[in-house]
């Protein structure tokens, strides 16, 4: 499973890649449980749905929902490429059954994209597949059309890759693809429903698999489109072009195959056959060979280089969008940052393509597909507990969300309604998600005090052993990632991060206290253990949330730490020993956040230096006044350049008579040194304003 | 001779006056000194020390009282008195009261700190016995007194100290005037204190006091100018945050009694029905348990910031936390917020879940029972006829318990959930429950869900809201519009101005969790706040006075919201050849101008002369 790719080494794109070979046979599995016979009907292998319903209509629909997911999504531009691909590979589905269908069709993206190939080797699967059907009892024509309509596909795409250059570029519109999908859908429902006339329901169309089958398809395509973007220059088809990347497909199918109906197949020996064939895709491809380098010219002739091409367009955008921003906003330094931003549908596209984020992203993009397999796993087990725990999972995906989407967000360029930009979001994003974890963590605390009292019996613990096993790996999966993404930025001024990674680690915990105590349970044969272990974890969620909390509240109370509040102490007292200075009335400085910052150690080492300068100046300033000039000057020409570490307003009172822009320009510089960014209101001593008002009562007055 | 007698004996009782009023000042009192010492340590220090030596009669004590009653052990008086006997014309003692030695000041001071440091050690070795001894000494002083001209205007009035004992009484934590004085000159002295009067505490301190008493040499002229130059800063640089105990002695009597009794009262109560909801196997009282105990959670909070409201430091900006404790009431609602979308999405959860087992029930029927068991949370509840007294009487009661809150705690604070309205409406479904769930099991889960819905759209409008001042947006919530408004109208083309006026009728949830202040009379027109800056910043360029000479960027107009209560606006304008009264005549008129549409707002405006 972890070897899913070693074309790039990275554990980035290895990381964006599980989520592909858990997503694509759940897709499958569920797109072929959509239509299914009724469970009363005892004689099942009969065939009650009419060909042309099972193999024409249900695969329109579903080659016409996952085409129009992607114009939505803005994964692949090439529609009807797009469309044709996944209806082929759907009828392949619906030929074969997910598990061969999903082997077979990795073999077959490979073979069509690779250079040089031999075609003979691969006549073993055949035989294999008419084995097993032989096995099964279920041998049908369906098996050798679609190893004939495969061979047709090789042929044509080898002879003519013109016809697949035209369909590249074919346009389809959303409307069509919509109304396809509906009327297949009536179709389907009208044929149903007319078809119980006769007698009992025999067939019906399940929601929950229609559900599950749509969110796969989304998921798999923003998995996708997560891809793309670790992909960097490389053609998409390095996805595939691995040599086990068809066995590990195959068997993450077989998996989900024995998952959901307790059986891969109706026979032993078919059984056997089938792990064969899987473990034979994974030596055939061993020959094949492709030109990943010099494609870039001719990427057009192959029909699925389309990716590349989309990443192209999106470059094209970027550039352009630079171009004209730069001159509208004038912030230098978010400059990089900024093409990202313009508009809120590459809201997603900046979210997998950040730099700090992407780990997460993948992450995030793995648990919802592990959400959906655990839910469809649900759906075909009836089990209420998988049901709630992955709709707790669903939980866990929004947070994670919400998490990254302030990430992004809080590196917005200031606008009307938040003059500050956003900085603080990733701070209340923080402080969002340790308000969660302290609600699900009272949550526990009262289910748990409940359980002692009056203990609960659970039943299914095999099940959910099965379950919290794969849920922890799913969560140490993402620790791993969160780690990972750790390297880069820093551990502790990010607060969302830490907030995100309390609430994986939160997951973990839960899992691993499920897992022990489910086996304490079987073991001791003492249902006391349940509460005792979700207590104790409770307490470890809530004691790990706490800081969290005090520490996101305080710098959104726009707290000023003692290091400056020294500096600030610092720079007051210089302001009244500036000449002319009578002294100044509401000073209100607070921190700038850091997160609009992408290089966190620079920051803080800016921070220190100003630091020392200020203490320099001070010095100096003591002794001569006009003295400093030049050495001031060079230092805030380098520190104009870092953020600053205050910001706020102050009022200063000058003496009657004095030229008040002389005044200011000396305040202005000692805020300047000590990397302040203010607004000065000078005024004169005599003159009115809010700030010396006796009668504002937000004002300490002194006398 | 006699008035002087009375007076010391006056001044003898000051001291134990203020000893005996200090368990009523307020608890914080001490760390406010001690910080203020912190700031500005030369002055206050040498004070003290000159304290101990001229205890009765130095007019410094008077501002310090409580310093000194704290600090000086009762030992020192005979201290200085011993001096006094020794005819010893000190300078730190005795040449306040004696006079004229100011000449030689410098030498005599390390002498005397000498002296005074020798007896002392003396006086503590010897314990209690020298005493006794100057029990009778309180006489001596008058003598020296009788010498100063100028004693009787700076008596040390005892009128002065009470009225500040009384204000203390009054209002705890307000700290005003004396008490949190800094030094004049704080900055500059800071920096010239240790050098020249670090070795000596006495000395400067008494110099300063002869300066005030003969103002006319020539040589004092120089010390009594000093102070007036610089203005007192009008910033205090940290209050203490109030802790538990702070607050506990701060109830208002009844008001808070009877808000706490109520919070414990209800969630004593979901506790019961929390255990009635699990006896009968109500599933719907579990949720409502959850509720209630928002609801009292939600209480403690309004408590508590309400509470917190009655200290300086709420609403006194420090260099610590620049806009007070003010924001914890906007980080509590935020926090509120969350926690009740979480409790929406929770009940839609447990929807789905129920749905879910629909779906498998019509698939196996005969499951039915056994599944319906296993959820955790199912609303299905099967009530029965004899059970719907019970089933009333506990909405009933909760009812009443949450419509006590609301109007009690919720109502009269500025808190800005207002929780209880929540738990009210989820009762109203309950009490429609027996009704509902003779019909059908969808219409049980379709009121299910509009309830969570709203629940969560509620904390969803109330997280944006609190989250944009958290965020120090420009929520304009409780700007002044009708003015807008005016100013829209009266424009010459009215079609143009409808498209421009970008206004956003707020759904009706809001309004519970808008402002309510006396000024707005309209809150639940939310404004679009790039409209009002456009707005605003087309006013200031309308300005008489600004067209000339200013130019001013749309950059550079800043509104942000920092609290429940105040904006502040920051403005940067570029000037061409003003004067210092051009500059002020604009200031004040876009500060009026601001004002006008922004109400409660900290003005700032900086002024770039070319």
């Amino acid at each position: 499973m972890v070897q899913t790719t070693d074309s790039s080494s990275n554990a980035n794109t290895l990381l964006s890649r599980i989520p592909l070979t858990l997503l694509y046979p759940t897709l499958l599995l569920s797109n072929n449980l959509i239509l299914t016979v009724h469970d009363d009907i005892l004689d099942q292998s009969a065939n009650h749905v009419p060909l042309l319903i099972q193999y024409l209509v249900l695969p329109i629909f579903a080659s016409c929902l996952i085409t129009l997911c992607s114009q939505v999504l803005r994964t692949f531009s090439n529609h009807a490429l797009t469309l044709v691909i996944s209806f082929l590979i759907i009828i392949l589905n619906l030929f074969l059954g997910p598990v061969e269908a999903s082997t077979v069709s990795v073999l077959l993206l490979q073979l069509v994209t690779a250079s040089e190939y031999n075609l003979r080797k691969y006549a073993v699967l055949p035989l294999l597949s008419i084995g097993i059907d032989y096995y099964n009892n279920s041998l049908s024509f369906t098996t050798v059309l679609s190893y004939i309509l495969i061979l047709a596909i090789i042929f044509s795409s080898a002879r003519s890759k013109k016809s697949l250059y035209y369909l590249d570029h074919i346009k389809v519109p959303k409307s069509a693809l919509l109304s396809v999908s509906c009327i297949s859908l009536v179709i389907m429902y009208l044929w149903v429903t007319l078809s119980t006339d006769n007698q009992t329901k025999i067939t019906k169309i399940n929601y929950s698999m229609l559900f599950v089958f749509l969110g796969c398809t989304l998921v798999l395509l923003l998995v996708c489109q997560d891809i793309k973007t670790t992909l960097d220059n490389q053609p998409f088809a390095t996805v595939w072009q691995n040599q086990y990347s068809a066995t590990i497909i195959g068997f993450m199918a077989m998996v989900l195959q024995y998952l959901s109906f307790n059986a891969i197949s109706s026979s032993s020996k078919s059984d056997f056959l089938t792990a064969v064939f899987i473990l034979i895709s994974g030596i055939l491809p061993s020959s094949l060979e492709y030109e990943n380098q010099g494609y870039h010219p001719k990427e057009d002739e192959n029909p699925d280089k389309h990716c590349q091409h989309q990443l192209n367009e999106h470059e094209h955008e970027h550039s352009h969008s630079v171009s004209t921003h730069s001159h509208t906003h004038d912030s230098k330094e978010l400059l990089e940052n900024e093409k990202e931003f313009l508009t809120t549908s590459k809201l997603l596209m900046s979210l997998a393509t950040n730099k700090e984020t992407k780990s997460i992203f993948s992450f995030l993009l793995l648990n919802s597909a592990f959400m959906f397999v655990q839910l469809l796993y649900s759906f075909r087990s009836r089990s209420l507990g998988l049901l709630s725990d992955s709709l707790h999972m669903a939980l866990d995906c929004t947070s994670l969300f919400l998490g990254l989407l302030a990430g992004v967000l809080s590196k917005y360029p200031a606008s009307d309604k938040y003059p500050f930009a956003l900085g603080y979001l990733e701070t209340i994003a923080g402080f969002t998600n340790g308000v969660l974890l302290i609600g699900i963590v009272i949550e526990i605390f009262i289910e748990s005090f409940q359980r002692i009292f009056n203990p609960v019996t659970i039943l299914g613990t095999t099940e959910l052993l099965v379950v919290s096993i794969l849920g922890l790996l799913v969560n140490v999966v993402g620790l791993c990632a969160f780690d990972h993404g750790h390297a880069h930025g820093e551990h502790e001024s990010n607060d969302n991060m830490r907030g995100i990674f309390l609430h994986v680690l939160a997951d973990t915990l839960g899992s691993v206290g499920v897992i022990i105590s489910t086996l304490l349970t079987k073991i001791f044969k003492s249902q006391i253990f349940d509460p005792i272990a979700s207590f104790f974890i409770a307490s470890l969620i809530l004691l790990s949330s706490l800081p969290l909390l005090k520490s996101t509240g305080s710098s959104l109370l726009l707290k000023v730490d003692d290091k400056k509040h020294a500096l600030l102490k610092n720079v007051l007292n210089q302001i009244v020993s500036t000449p002319g200075v009578t002294g100044y009335t509401a000073p209100r400085f607070w921190p700038e956040s850091t997160s609009g910052n992408s290089h966190g150690h620079s920051h803080g080492h800016s921070h220190t230096s100003s630091n020392s300068h200020e203490e320099e100046n001070n010095h100096s300033h003591e002794s001569s006044h006009s003295h400093t000039e030049s050495p001031v000057e060079a230092k805030s020409k380098s520190n104009s350049s870092a953020k600053p570490s205050l910001v706020g307003y102050i009022h200063v009172q000058y003496i009657d008579g004095e030229n008040s822009t002389i005044i200011k320009k000396r305040v202005e510089r000692i805020f300047e040194r000590a990397n302040i960014k203010v607004w000065i209101q000078v005024e004169a001593q005599s003159s009115a304003c809010w700030c010396r008002a006796t009668s504002m009562k937000d004002q300490a007055i002194i006398i | 001779m006699q008035n002087f007698n009375s007076q010391a004996a006056m001044d003898r009782e000051f001291s134990p006056s203020i000893v005996g009023s200090a368990p009523h000042t307020p608890i914080r009192m001490n760390s406010i000194e001690e910080e203020e010492d912190a700031i500005s340590p030369p002055f206050l220090a040498q004070q003290d020390s000159a304290i101990t030596g001229t205890t009765v009669n130095s007019p410094m004590h008077v501002t310090k009282p409580l310093v000194f009653s704290t600090e000086t052990p009762p030992g020192r008086r005979p201290n200085s008195f011993y001096s006094v006997q020794g005819g010893n014309d000190s300078s730190s003692s005795l040449v306040a009261t004696k006079g004229f030695t100011f000449g030689g000041g410098s030498d005599n001071s390390t002498n005397d700190t000498q002296l005074i440091n020798g007896p002392t050690s003396d006086y503590h070795t010897h314990s209690k016995k020298p005493s006794f001894k100057y029990v009778p000494a309180p006489k001596l002083p008058p003598m020296s007194r009788n010498r100063s001209p100028v004693r009787h205007n700076r008596s040390p009035s005892p009128e002065r100290k009470s009225k500040r004992n009384s204000l203390l009484f009054e209002a705890p934590f307000n700290f005003s005037s004396s008490a949190l004085q800094p030094p004049p000159l704080s900055g500059s002295s800071n920096n010239s204190g240790p050098s020249s009067g670090g070795t000596n505490g006495g000395s400067r301190s008494a110099m300063f006091r002869k300066g005030h008493r003969y103002k006319h040499s020539s040589v004092s002229m120089n010390f009594f100018q000093e102070p007036e130059v610089k203005e007192p800063l009008n910033i205090i640089k940290s209050l203490p945050v109030p802790d538990f105990k702070d607050l506990r002695n701060n109830l208002t009597w009844p008001l808070t009694h009877i808000q706490i009794s109520i919070c414990i009262v209800e969630l004593l109560i979901s506790i019961f029905i929390f255990n009635l909801g699990h006896q009968k196997g109500w599933n719907l009282l579990g949720t409502l348990c959850h509720f209630l105990t928002y609801d009292v959670l939600g209480g403690i909070f309004a408590i508590l910031t309400e509470l917190l409201a009655k200290f300086e430091i709420w609403k006194t900006g420090t260099i610590t936390l620049p806009f007070g404790l003010n924001r914890i009431d906007v980080l509590l609602s935020f926090a509120f917020a969350i926690s009740i979308c979480f409790a929406g999405l929770d009940l839609i959860f447990h929807v789905l879940e129920e749905i879910a087992v629909l779906f498998a029930e019509s698939s196996t029927a005969d499951h039915h029972e056994e599944i319906n068991q296993t959820i955790p949370h199912s609303h299905h509840t099967h009530l029965h006829q004899e059970q719907l007294i019970s089933w009333y009487s506990v909405i009933i009661l909760a009812a009443t318990i949450s419509f006590l809150s609301y109007s009690f705690i919720f109502k009269t604070t500025q808190y800005k959930i207002k929780n209880p309205l929540i738990t009210l409406s989820y009762l109203f479904y309950m009490s429609l429950y027996p009704i509902l769930s003779h019909y059908h099991r969808g219409w049980d889960m379709l009121a299910t869900a509009v309830i969570s819905s709203f629940i969560m759209s509620y904390g969803i409008q109330v997280a944006k809201w609190t989250s944009t001042i958290l965020l120090m947006g420009f929520s304009t919530a409780s700007i002044n519009n009708t003015l807008l408004m005016d100013i829209a109208s009266s424009d010459s083309n009215p079609n143009e101005v409808s498209e421009r006026v970008l206004l956003k009728r707020s759904k009706s949830t809001l309004p519970i969790a808008a402002v309510q202040t006396e000024n707005n009379q309209s809150a639940s027109v939310q404004l679009d706040p790039s409209f009002v800056k456009s707005k605003i910043y087309d006013a200031i360029l309308s300005l008489p006075l600004f067209k000339r000479t200013c130019s001013l960027k749309n950059n550079d107009l800043l509104f942000a919201k920092v609290n429940f209560q105040m904006f502040i606006v920051l403005i940067k304008i570029e000037m061409k050849n003003g004067s210092n009264d051009d500059e002020l005549d604009l200031r004040l008129t876009i500060e009026k101008l601001v004002s006008d549409y922004v109400p409660n707002a900290e003005t700032t405006i900086e002024i770039e002369r070319m």
